[in-house]
């Protein structure tokens, strides 16, 4: 028996999924950036791959926003939309590259929380 | 994590509790801090950028 | 150390169970406030799944028996006796409105999955940024109707809400400040729509000591 028993008041379709999400987004237990020698590399690809991919996150939400408001015309519209959509691929290129997946690209900063 | 409990519904609801006690919940002034020797200047310096960025992001969309 | 897992009322009984590290529990109060408290030799590392878990039982035990709890966050300690009555004479005022704000009241928390987006092509074909940005703003606007639908009739049976898109993966997390004799209407409304969405991916969790509204007042 522990706190979460009995918790759940309701639930349905891909519970797994969304436990999956929830476990990248807040677990108990901190992950450290890899600090292992052997694999700086991949803890700076680590590091500078979760900036990109926030700030990524961050542009398009912003450049939604605007085209919502009508403030762009359509080549930016068009400029944006590749621009992103390349951001998006180089993303998985670079995530298979260096084997992070998404869940490695949300730093826990111990007890300052996550960065995503 | 307990093995009765390990139906996917207790394991959400096992993430939803330790995000509350860890994120959520009061803090008073004047508490020593937690332990934070392990965790380098420069994160805490991107957390407040960060923080900072998607405060904007969010007052822009008000 | 002092650790300090929840602000009650200067009345509230202290809870049987044990904390952090098997520590016995104590209400310290000052003026109308109460601390549930617990000494510790040594700070507890945040490491600890367990000591998380001693923290959480501690603080449900308090909101079983006490009608309004104020659920401190894990891992604040006070050098001593003194030094935590400095912060609850300093916090006072704030915390004897949340009191208020949280009295007989429960957390409940929802959580819903936004479905899978597509990739994107390999090569970018020329021409299609318009029809990236054209669905992804469509996608977004239905998201938050979704959000909408699931979200307002929650906040207008609740004392208040708090809802947040965190990532793009989650349509919306919310959580809900509910009266206790409220929760079984609020459950069935919740099953209700869940019933009405069955597209979605959701998770309905608690009822919670209000670990949310414990800090601040809720944003709508």
């Amino acid at each position: 028996m522990d706190e979460a028993d009995d918790k759940l008041l309701a639930g349905s379709g891909d519970l797994p999924a969304l436990a999956r999400e929830l476990e990248a987004l807040e677990t108990g237990l901190p992950r450290r950036i890899n600090a292992d020698p052997e694999r700086v590399e991949q803890g700076l690809a680590q590091l500078v791959l979760t900036l990109v991919e926030l700030l990524r996150q961050l542009m398009e939400r912003q450049a939604l926003r605007r085209m919502d408001q009508g403030m762009l015309d359509d080549e930016q519209v068009e400029r944006l939309g590749q621009t992103f959509m390349k951001l998006e691929q180089r993303m998985e290129e670079l995530k298979r590259e260096f084997g992070l997946e998404d869940r490695d690209l949300n730093l826990d900063l111990g007890p300052l929380g996550k960065l995503l | 994590m307990s093995v009765e409990g390990s139906t996917i519904g207790h394991e959400v609801a096992l993430v939803e509790l330790v995000d509350r006690v860890l994120n959520k919940g009061v803090v008073l002034s004047g508490d020593i801090t937690l332990s934070v020797a392990d965790v380098d200047l420069v994160y805490v310096g991107l957390r407040v950028l960060l923080a900072s960025a998607s405060t904007l992001d969010r007052l822009d969309g008000e | 150390m002092v650790y300090l897992y929840a602000i009650v009322d200067a009345d509230a009984a202290a809870p049987t169970t044990r904390g952090i590290d098997g520590a016995p529990v104590a209400v310290e109060t000052h003026e109308d406030l109460g601390a549930v408290v617990s000494v510790l030799a040594q700070q507890p590392s945040s490491d600890s799944q367990q000591a998380v878990l001693d923290h959480a039982r501690v603080v449900e035990a308090v909101s079983r028996g006490s009608a309004a709890v104020l659920p401190a966050r894990f891992g604040r300690a006070y050098e001593d006796a003194d030094s935590l009555r400095r912060a609850l004479e300093a916090g006072a005022g704030e915390l004897r409105d949340a009191l208020e704000r949280v009295r007989g009241c429960v957390e409940v928390g929802l959580r819903v999955l936004a479905p899978e987006r597509a990739s994107v092509l390999s090569p970018v074909p020329a021409g299609s940024g318009r029809d990236y940005m054209r669905d992804r703003l469509a996608t977004a606007r239905q998201e938050k109707a979704v959000a909408d639908e699931l979200h307002l009739p929650l906040a207008a049976l609740a004392r208040a809400s708090i809802r947040s898109t965190p990532t793009e993966r989650l349509l919306l997390t919310a959580a809900y400040l509910v009266p206790r004799r409220s929760l079984a209407g609020f459950q069935t409304r919740v099953e209700e729509l869940q019933q009405s969405r069955p597209d979605l991916t959701l998770a309905c969790t608690g009822p919670w000591p209000p670990y949310s509204f414990a800090a601040e007042a809720a944003r709508p």
